[in-house]
């Protein structure tokens, strides 16, 4: 399922060249990762080849799967390809699969020693500063639901970075935003709104909203790192920011010191305890940094992500007269479900509300596809409904997906409308080859009136030409 | 008429519009608040304002052909009219503007209301514009905000569903742009923000949320669910009951239906308290206390034949007794109590189960042993309170013993209060209706409710009448009867059965409980024949005792007591009677019924309730319906003519458990043709025309007869309706099958439906809206619509309650809760107004939990679709083109024949003037002779007819513009 998901590790990882991957091998928090986020049949296939001397003969690999099950080998060993894992080598005249050397040696340290370096297993902060799970959960809901809020338009300020790391640079989550292509800026007013973009990261699962978030981060980081130094250098920070983040999911909870991270991580550390994935406790003189549920996401692969996410968001009940239930307290909550839903009432832990033909036609319009608006729905069932299916009613999902094709009943073509011909035998002449061209939108034989798509109108303004000459008009 | 509600609601837009300065959330509430607060106020002498007016206000929205019978009746309206405007226009724009800061509830609104800020302010704009174009609507608009304070977003709520009411059908035509600003309107919906109400610790042990515009919110997973739903339908109305939270809303009539039963404000507080999740708001105290400070106080009592006004509040009588009408009727006074006789009063069976919510333990939760065993715990507590002092043991035990055998309402022996005592004062029975009248709302402001002690009334003979022996009650109709006999005697009031549930059978039991005479009055003459054999079914009734008064059947009974069945217009029937008549008519009228069965009430004109009512002498009133859904004047009067609506039954609840058909209901999408589309849109097309065309869609006649074949072969009864005549005619001759409309004759009628009932080669049957109603075709179980009524919620209602009753399953077949066993078709021609009128239609069923499945392309999905496919009509483009010649050559007066009901007895007469006018030339139509020979005849003939009608409307036009004269002068 991730590596469908158009933002992912997996689609991240897809994205980068040759040169950029090898220098993502070698370290060691990626590839485990990476080997996370892969299709279960792709990580089984990883490895089987972890200990291997590197190379295993096609023949062999080939007979790992049934006959039945050769195609879903074969999908498994695309994928593995396109994402420079296994490479098709010639091995004494035959052909064989060969795994990443780098890839493999990371993977086997791993598997043998554990993640932990040196570096990791130093001072812990007294048990009495660690914060609960739900503290946890609440700063990285404040700092996320903050931004949500934000590109929604709920509030004209992004989050605040955390106080306790005040000498640090923030995020500029605005130009962040903008540049990642979910707001857009009004040339005139120069405020930002949402993009259609915007609306489907809205409704996207956390673990899409991260990754959409974390690429365009690194890509500015990649961007800003290219301005000061040269390409080489580029690719190297981008792969040790990377693997940092995704220790900062992988470390299992541990809380990182501050200040004794290197100065780059420091850097990218404040960035993400601003978004959230972090959260900053001072104790003993020192600010720990506590990764919270969110980094777990970001290197979870996307599936216990998924799970855990839906257990506890569930809180929407959608009734088969169209109305709207959502058990929440929260402004972002509201705020997505405004997207498509008209807002009736709210109550102190309750939001009513109805899906009506302008709410869905309004969120249609705006480029959500009713599929996101139900697969909304869907995920994020209240667990009272979750367990019925269909959880959302079929009425509503069948009448959502109407009206999107309503909207599609009417098309519009630019299209050049041609009147007033010298003579019947010119219009039928001129007709006839708009007939041919396949451009014809219209004709009205009585009143000797065409309509041609515009981008013909060159080729119809020739032939009526030579038409005149010829009919001698 | 429902232009007028469309522009109110917007002008209640633009009143938070003009408040946008205040924080976004409450500017809409808040105006109303402050008005609601007026009227809390104790002291504040009561100006007209009260709920009675409100709801004609509600009504004038209603019912131009109801409203026509009695000029003084009409009058009367236009009285509560005027100064409606009047109000509206003097006070409005002062009052508008905040004068009054609020309470807390509001002040503290701030936190949840930052999402909604972005939204609003686009929001309030619009509306404000809107009625700015409509110039003069601001004088109307502050009408109904001035009159929605007794009720506090009542208004609101019914703004919105008030859309869906039905009513004339011209109107609907002409507010073409107002049907575009109802589309418009869904986004004016006003947004409440009622987060900053307080939720109580335990909230998520408690299934509901009150909020202060008095919705309330039903969790059904909740495992007080039962006993919660139990209570609030005693005392609000339910808005939509779909499958996980309900809606009600708290009304000035439910609280008095509430009361009514015997439930006391303190106990509705403090159940309801119990309940919420979230505190009481203060707002909803003040309201329930006002609602039912006057109601259910007190009541008019028969009993030994004697009249009293009794109520537990001396006081009250007291203050009644300064007053000079009822000072006048009222008996010397006895020595005693302050000059009352005082008694013990008795408790309600009914009111004490529901307020034994008190006692549930609500935190044993998510345990449903723990749920059930309180459940369990309360009726024996219940028991033990009856059983105190001043009780004897033995009638303690008897009553047990009872209670095993019989259902509650059959318990004669009730409880006395030991902590409450009656007072009460004898009035002269001559003087009863004006004491009665002097206690409404408009004058004393105590209306009575009426009870009939029926057991210890001697001087009417009683009724041998008892239910047979193998008669079954279902939950739901024995829960309808407790309510009714909840203490003993006989309430009145109104009972809502969805159709096929048992209606009749709980008319029957009510009049055998009572065994005095009773008189049951039905809306046509079929239904009259079916009352006679449910009497005679359910109980063991003689042959003598019942008889029917219809125009064509002249019975009295010989005994001294008897059920006689008639219909409403028999008894309203003010010309010239047949010397039978007339003496049949003097018995009715001579006689003191026990009781008096409403059936279909909701479709009894006001006018004729009051006649009928004013003639018929009863001692207790039963209304029974399927959808008190036209929330107009006709609400508002049933409350206070027959009764509160005592019961009203949850329809999936129902179906759920087996009572009723588990109906799937589709929208079948039929586009039109390119012909039919073209002439649709031309300009010069009549409105009759064009719904003609929409009707008559080729597409539309194949898919309805695809389903009639489908259906068919499935072994399935079907019914086709069609409003339209014209139409119906074609179709049917088209498909060769029987018909019924107005213009059948009743023994053709009765010969349809019985082929229809019993033979199996009549499997299909087409019916005009003179099937709406009381047609009782139980072996029906498809039904398809291809033409309805414009935007009627309620006939959509009605008509879907025509397949409701359950069927026995088929030989072979296990019958299985989860199984569709009825269908219900709408067919609707893309593109046209029908597509927005079915919506509307469609809002009643989709608020009780019904669901419709739309059919985009119902005829490629079989595969019968393309020219000639699947042996349908009208399948090559000439055919269509005939049809389509047809139509536009048939003059307008042909297209708009209207639906004249032959039935004499029928009510939909009663609007027209002359219940003896004919459809001329159906023969010819029927014989399918109708050619261009005969084409100038009956053209001629209609003609005149239509001048006739042009008559009628004319003598109808005066009233409506002394209305609207009145209304803009």
């Amino acid at each position: 399922m991730s590596s469908h998901q158009a933002n992912s590790l997996v689609a991240f990882v897809t994205g980068l060249t040759g040169g950029q991957l090898e220098q993502l091998f070698v370290q060691p928090y990626c590839v485990v990762a990476i080997l996370r986020s892969l299709q279960p049949l792709s990580r089984h296939v990883l490895l089987r080849f972890t200990a291997t001397s590197g190379s295993i003969s096609a023949a062999l690999v080939s007979s790992w799967a049934r006959a039945e099950g050769d195609s879903k080998l074969g999908a498994a060993l695309a994928e593995l390809q396109k994402l420079h894992l296994l490479a098709q080598v010639a091995q004494g005249g035959q052909a064989a699969w060969a795994v990443n050397a780098s890839f493999q040696a990371q993977l086997r340290h791993a598997i043998c020693s554990g993640l932990l370096t040196e570096q990791d297993s130093g001072a812990l902060p007294p048990a009495a500063a660690l914060p609960s799970a739900a503290e946890l959960n609440a700063y990285a809901r404040q700092q996320w639901d903050g931004l949500l809020l934000y590109l929604v338009g709920g509030s004209s300020q992004p989050p605040g970075p955390p106080p306790e790391l005040r000498g640090a640079a923030p995020v500029d989550i605005p130009s962040l935003l903008a540049r990642a292509g979910l707001m857009l800026k009004d040339e005139y007013t120069l405020t930002q709104s949402i993009s259609q973009s915007g609306f489907q990261f809205l409704l996207a699962d956390l673990y899409s909203q991260l990754w959409s978030a974390v690429r365009q981060y690194l890509a500015d980081l990649q961007a800003a790192a290219g301005e000061a130094g040269g390409a080489g250098t580029a690719g190297a920070d981008l792969a040790v920011a990377v693997n940092f983040l995704l220790r900062l999911g992988l470390q299992a909870g541990r809380p990182m010191c501050y200040s004794r991270l290197a100065e780059s991580e420091r850097v990218i550390a404040a960035h993400m305890a601003h978004l959230g994935l972090l959260m900053p406790l001072p104790a003993g003189g020192e600010v720990w940094l506590h990764p919270t549920r969110m980094a777990a996401v970001l290197a979870g692969g996307g599936r216990a992500g998924e799970a855990a996410a839906a257990a506890e968001d569930g809180f929407v009940i959608v009734e088969s007269n169209f109305r709207v239930y959502a058990y929440t307290t929260s402004a972002v909550q509201a705020a997505i479900l405004r997207v498509f839903v008209r807002c009736d009432a709210l109550l102190p832990n309750l939001f009513v509300g109805t899906i009506t033909r302008d709410s869905a036609v309004a969120a249609l319009e705006a480029g959500i596809t009713a599929d996101q608006i139900v697969g909304f729905l869907r995920q994020h069932a209240h667990p009272r409904v979750a367990a019925k299916t269909p959880i959302v009613p079929a009425v509503v999902a069948d009448q959502v997906r109407l009206w999107q094709q309503e909207l599609r009943r009417l098309r519009s073509n630019a299209a050049t409308l041609y009147g007033r011909f010298e003579g019947p035998a010119l219009y039928a002449s001129a007709a006839e080859h708009a007939q041919r061209l396949g451009a014809l939108l219209y004709r009205d034989d009585e009143r000797q009136v065409l309509a041609v798509q515009s981008a013909f109108h060159d080729a119809m303004r020739v032939h009526i030409k030579t038409q005149k000459a010829a009919l001698g008009l | 008429m429902s232009g007028g509600t469309k522009v109110r609601l917007k002008v209640g837009g633009s009143g938070s519009g003009a408040a946008a300065g205040q924080p976004p959330g409450g500017s809409g509430g808040r105006r109303r608040k402050q008005d609601d607060d007026e009227d809390y106020e104790p002291g504040l002498e009561d100006d007209g304002d009260d709920v009675i007016v409100i709801s004609d206000d509600e009504g004038l929205g209603g019912d131009e052909d109801f409203v026509v019978d009695g000029e003084d009746e009409d009058d009367e309206f236009d009285v509560y009219d005027s100064e409606e405007e009047e109000e509206g226009a003097g006070g409005g724009r002062a009052r508008s503007a905040p004068a009054r800061q609020r309470g807390p509830t509001r002040g503290a609104g701030a936190p949840g209301s930052k999402a909604g800020a972005s939204s609003k302010p686009a929001k309030a704009a619009k509306p404000a514009s809107k009625a700015g174009q409509r110039g003069g609507g601001g004088g109307r608009g502050r009408g109904r905000a001035k009159s929605a304070p007794a009720l506090p977003a009542v208004g609101r709520r019914r703004s919105r569903t008030e859309f869906g009411e039905d009513e004339d059908l011209e109107e609907e035509w002409i507010s073409d742009d107002e049907g575009e600003a109802y589309r418009l309107g869904a986004g004016d919906e006003e947004f409440r923000d009622f987060s900053s109400l307080q939720l109580k610790p335990d909230h998520f042990n408690r299934p509901l949320w009150v909020c202060p515009d008095a919705r309330v919110f039903l969790e059904t997973f909740s495992p007080v669910y039962k006993q919660a739903y139990d209570f609030l339908i005693a005392i609000a109305e339910p808005v939509s009951r779909p499958e996980w939270i309900h809606e009600y809303q708290l009304t000035p009539h439910s609280l008095y239906a509430a009361v009514s039963i015997g439930l006391e404000c303190e106990t509705i507080l403090a159940v309801l308290n119990r309940l919420s999740k979230n505190v009481l708001p203060a707002d909803i105290r003040r309201f329930v206390r006002a609602c039912t400070q006057n109601y259910g106080k007190v009541k008019l009592v028969l009993q030994q034949n004697r009249f009293f006004v009794e109520s537990p509040h001396p006081d009250i009588l007291r203050q009644l007794l300064r007053d000079t009408v009822i000072k006048d009727a009222a008996m010397k006074p006895n020595e005693g109590a302050g000059g009352f006789r005082v008694e013990a009063a008795r408790r309600d069976r009914a009111a004490a189960s529901l307020a034994q919510i008190e006692e549930i333990d609500l935190a044993a939760e998510d345990d449903d042993s723990g749920g059930a065993g309180a459940a369990a715990a309360a009726p024996t507590q219940q028991q033990q309170q009856q059983q105190g002092p001043g009780q004897p043991p033995a009638a303690g035990s008897q009553q047990q013993q009872g209670q095993q055998q019989q259902p509650a309402y059959m318990l004669d022996a009730v409880e006395e209060d030991p902590d409450r005592e009656l007072h009460s004062f004898e009035v002269e029975p001559a003087k009863v209706e004006k004491v009665k009248e002097r206690c409404l709302p408009d004058a004393l402001n105590y209306p009575m409710l009426e009870e009939y002690d029926f057991k210890h009334d001697t001087h009417n003979p009683d009724l041998a009448i008892d239910l047979k022996p193998n008669v079954q009650h279902r939950p739901y109709q024995d829960k309808s009867l407790s309510k009714m006999f909840g203490n003993g005697r006989a309430r009145s009031g109104i009972i809502v059965l969805p159709c096929g549930a048992g209606k009749s059978l709980v008319g029957v039991s009510a009049a055998a409980r009572i065994k005095k005479s009773c008189l049951c009055l039905c809306t046509n003459g079929v239904s009259v024949d079916q009352w006679k054999y449910q009497f005679e079914m359910w109980t063991n009734i003689q042959k003598g005792q019942v008889c029917r008064f219809t125009s064509q059947t002249r019975e009295w009974f010989e005994s001294p007591a008897g059920v006689c069945i008639t219909t409403y217009t028999m008894v309203a029937f003010s010309g010239r009677r047949s010397a039978e008549g007339e003496r049949i008519m003097r018995e009715i009228m001579s006689r003191e019924w026990g009781l008096i069965l409403l059936d279909e009430v909701h479709v009894v004109p006001a006018a004729m309730f009051r006649r009928v009512l004013g003639i018929v002498k009863a001692h207790c009133k039963l209304g029974l319906t399927a959808t008190l859904v036209r929330e107009d004047s006709l609400i508002g009067d049933l409350n206070f003519l027959i009764g509160p609506k005592l019961y009203e039954a949850n329809w999936l609840d129902l179906t759920r458990g087996g009572h009723i058909a588990n109906v799937q209901c589709a929208e079948v999408w039929c586009p039109m043709t390119r012909e039919f589309a073209r002439e649709y849109m031309r300009p010069t097309a009549s409105q009759t025309q064009k719904q003609l065309l929409y009707v008559m869609n080729p597409a539309k006649l194949r898919a309805c007869q695809f389903l009639v074949q489908y259906h068919e072969q499935r072994g399935d009864k079907v019914i086709v309706f069609s409003d339209n005549i014209y139409a119906l005619r074609h179709y049917a001759i088209a498909m060769k099958k029987p018909f019924i409309y107005g213009g059948t004759g009743h023994q053709e009628r009765t010969r349809i439906l019985h082929a229809f009932k019993h033979n199996p080669q009549v499997n299909t049957v087409f019916l005009s809206k003179v099937g709406d109603n009381s047609l009782d075709i139980p072996e029906a179980n498809v039904l398809i619509q291809i033409s309805s009524h414009a935007g009627s919620r309620r006939q959509e209602a009605q008509r879907l309650g025509r397949i409701l009753r359950k069927k026995k399953a088929k030989p072979g077949q296990a019958a299985s809760a989860e199984e569709y066993d009825a269908f219900f078709y709408t067919l609707v021609t893309l593109d046209t107004q029908e597509v927005y009128f079915t919506a509307k239609r469609q809002q009643f069923l989709i608020d009780q939990g019904y669901s419709y499945k739309v059919i985009p392309s119902l005829l490629e999905a079989a595969g019968v679709d393309g020219p000639g496919g699947g042996g349908l009509l009208l399948g090559t483009r000439e055919e269509q083109l005939d049809v389509l010649a047809s139509i536009l050559a048939a003059s307008d007066a042909d297209l708009a024949e209207e639906d004249e009901a032959e039935d004499k007895d029928d009510v939909a007469n009663l609007k027209k003037k002359a219940p003896t006018k004919r459809v001329l030339g159906n023969m010819a139509a029927l014989s399918g002779a109708q050619g261009i020979s005969y084409m100038e005849y009956s053209t001629q003939q209609r003609g005149g007819q239509a001048g006739g009608r042009g008559r009628g409307g004319s003598a109808r036009q005066p009233g409506k513009l002394a209305k609207m004269a009145r209304r803009f002068g």
